[in-house]
C-alpha cells in the first residue's frame, strides 16, 4: 500500500470546494431568474430545462461531496495507521 | 404555439443569452470537478482501498462530463438566439413604422394590417408574417434544444445522513439541519423532501421548497386548492409565498396545509391567520382574500425596514359547517390548539430574529387560539380573537400566558350573532333558556375579562348577522385596521387612533341572565349596538405612525 495522507487530504477538500461550486453556478437559478423574458413554447421547456438543472446540480455535487467525505476518511485511516506502526516499531514519541 | 406580436415584444434577448451563460459556465465548473476526482489516479495512491476509489470515483466522473457536454451544447445551441430575436424584434419596429407612415394600423391579436387591400397594407402584411413565421420557427428551435437536457436520467444521489424522526424536538432539528453542508442540504432536499418539508425545525424557505417537490406529484382537490392559494396570494400581493405544512391527505382528506406570503423567519412582524367552521383547505380557504388583505395592509403599517409575513394556517380539523354538531363543543378546538402551539414552537426554533408574533383567530379559530395559548403554551407576543363564539379552556386574559407587554385584543361586531353565543360575565360559558350550553367558553369583549376590545363595527344599515360575522378582514373596515396595527406592533397606539370600544357590559348581562333573557338577548349589553361603523380605515391615512 501507497498513500500520503496529506495528498488525499487535501484532494478530500478540493472535492468540497468543487461541490459547492457546482451547486452555487448551476444554471436553473439563472434560468429561473429570467424566465419572465422567454416566450411561447420555449418558456415552459426553459422551466423544465431549470428544474432538471436544479435536480442534477444537486445530485452530482452530492455525489462529489461524498467522494470528499471518503477521501478524508481514508486520508485519516492512513495517517492513523502510519502512527500506529511508528509507535510499534519506535514506541512513544 | 402561435405567438402574438405582444409576445415578441416581451421576448427579451438578455434573458436568452443570461441562461446561455449560466449554462455554459455550470458545464466548465463540472468539467472542473470531473478533472479533481480524477486526481485519485494520478497521486501515487496504490492498494485496495485505492482500487475501490478509482471504480466509484471514476463513475460519477464520466457522469460529470455526459452532463458537462450536455449541458454546453444546450448553452451552443441557444445562445445564437439571443441575436436572432434582437434582429426580430428590429425588424419588428421597421414595420411598425411603416404602418404609421403609411396610416395604417396593426390589430396586434391577430397579427393584421388594417386596413387590407391596398398595395402598401399587403407588402406590410407579408412582412409581418414571415416575422411570425421566423419567430416561432426559432421559438421551436430553443424548445427542441432545451428539450435535449431530459435526454438523460438525473444521475443518483447519494441517500445522505438519516432524518431525524418527527417526534425530535425543533431545536434538535434545527441543530441537525445547520449541521448539514449546502451541498447535504440539498442533496437531503432533493431525496427526503417528504420526511423534510413537516419537519418541525427546518427553517421555512427549504419546507417550502420540500412541500413544493412533493405538491408537484400530486393530485387531487386539496393539492389544486394548495396549488390555486399560492399563486392567488403570490399575484395579490407580489410577495414571495412558502408552503410551510402540506398534509393533503390529512383530516379526511379535506387536508392540513400553512402558507406564509412572506418569510416569518426573517419578518420583524408576523401574523398567524387560524380560521373558524366550514374552512378546510379544500374548501380554498388559504387563498381568500383574508390573507392578502392583512399582508397588503400590513406592509403599509410596519416600518420600511421591517420585514412582515402572514401565515394562513389551516392546520387543524375545524367543524364542517354550522349543522355540525361538533360547532357547539370545544374538542376541536383543544385538538387544534394543540397543533397550533407546536407549530408555533417550531416557527419560534427557525426565527433568524427578534420578531413579534400575532395571532389571530375567527370564530371557531378564536375558541382554538384561546386554548393553544392557555391549554398548550403557545408562544406569541399579542393575540386578536375576532367574532369568538367562546374562549374555552381560557377565563379571562391572564390565562393565555403571554409574555411582558402582551394583550389580547378582541374585535367583536354588535351585530355579530356568534359573539353572543359566549358567556357574559367574564368567565362561564351561555346558558340557553332550556339549560343547553351553546357557548365555548367567556365572552373576551366583556368587561372583567381583560382584554383590549377594538372597534370592529360593520357598515350598513340594519343588521346582517353573517355580513357581521365574516367582515372582519375587510378593506377599509374599522376590524382590519386594528388588527393590521396590533400585527405590526402598534396595538398600543389603537386608543391614541380613536380604535378602542368600550366593553360589553357584565352588569347588564348578568341582570339579563337573571331574566332568564337567552343569549341572543344578549346585545343590549354592547355599548357599540347603536354606533354607526365608520369606514375607508387604512394605514396608508396615517402621516406619522409613531
Amino acid at each position: 500500500m501507497n498513500v500520503d495522507p496529506e495528498v488525499l487530504a487535501a484532494l478530500a477538500l478540493e472535492c468540497r470546494a468543487r461541490a459547492e461550486t457546482l451547486l452555487a453556478g448551476q444554471p436553473g437559478d439563472a434560468a429561473e431568474s429570467v424566465v419572465s423574458g422567454w416566450i411561447g413554447n420555449s418558456r415552459p421547456a426553459l422551466a423544465a430545462a431549470a428544474q432538471r438543472w436544479t435536480e442534477t446540480a444537486a445530485a452530482l455535487a452530492a455525489r462529489v461531496d461524498e467522494h470528499g467525505d471518503a477521501l478524508r476518511a481514508a486520508a485519516l485511516a492512513a495517517a492513523e495507521m502510519d502512527a500506529g506502526n511508528t509507535r510499534r516499531l519506535f514506541g512513544p514519541s | 404555439m402561435s405567438l402574438r406580436l405582444a409576445d415578441i415584444e416581451r421576448w427579451d434577448p438578455q434573458a436568452v443569452r443570461a441562461v446561455a451563460d449560466a449554462a455554459a459556465g455550470h458545464a466548465e465548473s463540472v468539467v472542473a470537478a470531473a478533472n479533481v476526482l480524477a486526481a485519485v489516479t494520478e497521486i501515487g495512491w496504490e492498494g485496495a482501498a485505492s482500487e475501490r476509489a478509482r471504480e466509484v470515483v471514476g463513475q460519477t466522473g464520466v457522469e460529470l462530463r455526459f452532463q458537462a457536454d450536455q449541458t454546453l451544447a444546450i448553452a451552443g445551441a441557444i445562445a445564437p438566439g439571443a441575436e436572432r430575436i434582437a434582429a426580430i424584434k428590429a425588424r419588428l419596429r421597421v414595420l411598425e413604422a411603416g404602418v404609421r407612415a403609411a396610416h395604417l394600423d396593426i390589430d396586434r391579436v391577430a397579427g393584421v394590417v388594417m386596413p387590407a387591400g391596398s398595395e402598401t397594407a399587403t407588402a406590410l402584411q407579408l412582412g409581418l408574417d414571415g416575422l411570425i413565421d421566423d419567430a416561432e420557427a426559432l421559438d421551436a428551435e430553443l424548445t427542441r434544444a432545451l428539450g435535449q437536457s431530459a435526454a438523460a436520467p438525473v444521475p443518483r444521489t447519494p441517500a445522505g445522513p438519516a432524518v431525524p424522526g418527527g417526534d425530535r424536538p425543533p431545536a434538535e432539528v434545527k441543530r441537525w439541519w445547520d449541521s448539514q453542508s449546502a451541498v447535504q442540504r440539498e442533496a437531503l432536499l432533493a431525496t427526503r423532501a417528504a420526511e423534510l418539508g413537516n419537519l418541525d425545525g427546518i427553517p421555512v424557505a427549504d419546507r417550502d421548497r420540500a412541500n413544493r417537490a412533493v405538491l408537484a406529484g400530486d393530485h387531487g382537490t386539496a393539492a389544486d386548492a394548495v396549488r390555486e392559494a399560492l399563486e392567488l396570494n403570490g399575484l395579490r400581493t407580489g410577495a414571495g409565498v412558502l408552503l410551510l405544512l402540506y398534509q393533503p391527505k390529512a383530516f379526511g382528506g379535506q387536508g392540513r396545509a400553512a402558507i406564509a406570503v412572506g418569510n416569518p423567519d426573517t419578518a420583524a412582524h408576523t401574523a398567524v391567520l387560524v380560521p373558524g367552521t366550514a374552512h378546510n383547505v379544500t374548501s380554498g380557504w388559504l387563498g381568500e382574500m383574508s390573507v392578502s388583505n392583512v399582508f397588503n395592509e400590513m406592509t403599509v403599517a410596519a416600518e420600511p425596514a421591517e420585514p412582515v409575513s402572514v401565515v394562513a394556517w389551516m392546520g387543524y380539523d375545524a367543524p364542517d359547517s354550522l349543522l355540525d354538531p361538533r360547532v357547539a363543543l370545544p374538542g376541536l378546538a383543544r385538538t387544534g390548539g394543540a397543533l397550533l402551539a407546536g407549530d408555533l414552537r417550531a416557527l419560534a426554533v427557525t426565527a433568524q430574529r427578534d420578531s413579534h408574533t400575532t395571532v389571530v383567530g375567527h370564530s371557531y379559530g378564536s375558541t382554538t387560539v384561546a386554548n393553544a395559548a392557555a391549554g398548550f403554551q403557545m408562544p406569541a407576543d399579542d393575540v386578536v380573537l375576532v367574532g369568538c363564539p367562546g374562549t374555552d379552556l381560557a377565563g379571562t386574559a391572564a390565562d393565555f400566558g403571554l409574555p411582558r407587554g402582551g394583550r389580547v385584543y378582541v374585535g367583536s361586531a354588535s351585530g355579530d350573532p356568534v359573539t353572543y353565543l359566549a358567556g357574559i360575565r367574564g368567565g362561564s360559558a351561555g346558558i340557553d333558556p332550556v339549560g343547553v350550553q351553546t357557548g365555548l367558553g367567556a365572552d373576551p369583549a366583556a368587561d372583567g375579562f381583560g382584554s383590549t376590545r377594538f372597534k370592529a363595527e360593520m357598515p350598513g344599515i340594519g343588521r346582517q348577522p353573517w355580513a357581521d360575522h365574516t367582515g372582519y378582514f375587510d378593506p377599509g373596515s374599522e376590524s382590519l385596521y386594528s388588527i393590521v396595527g396590533i400585527a405590526a406592533g402598534d396595538g398600543a397606539l389603537l386608543g391614541e387612533h380613536g380604535m378602542t370600544a368600550p366593553h360589553r357590559s357584565s352588569v347588564v348581562g348578568r341582570v339579563a341572565s337573571a331574566l332568564g333573557l337567552p343569549n341572543w338577548a344578549n346585545p343590549i349589553t354592547d355599548p357599540e349596538l347603536l354606533r354607526p361603523a365608520a369606514t375607508g380605515h387604512s394605514h396608508t391615512n396615517i402621516p406619522e405612525r409613531r
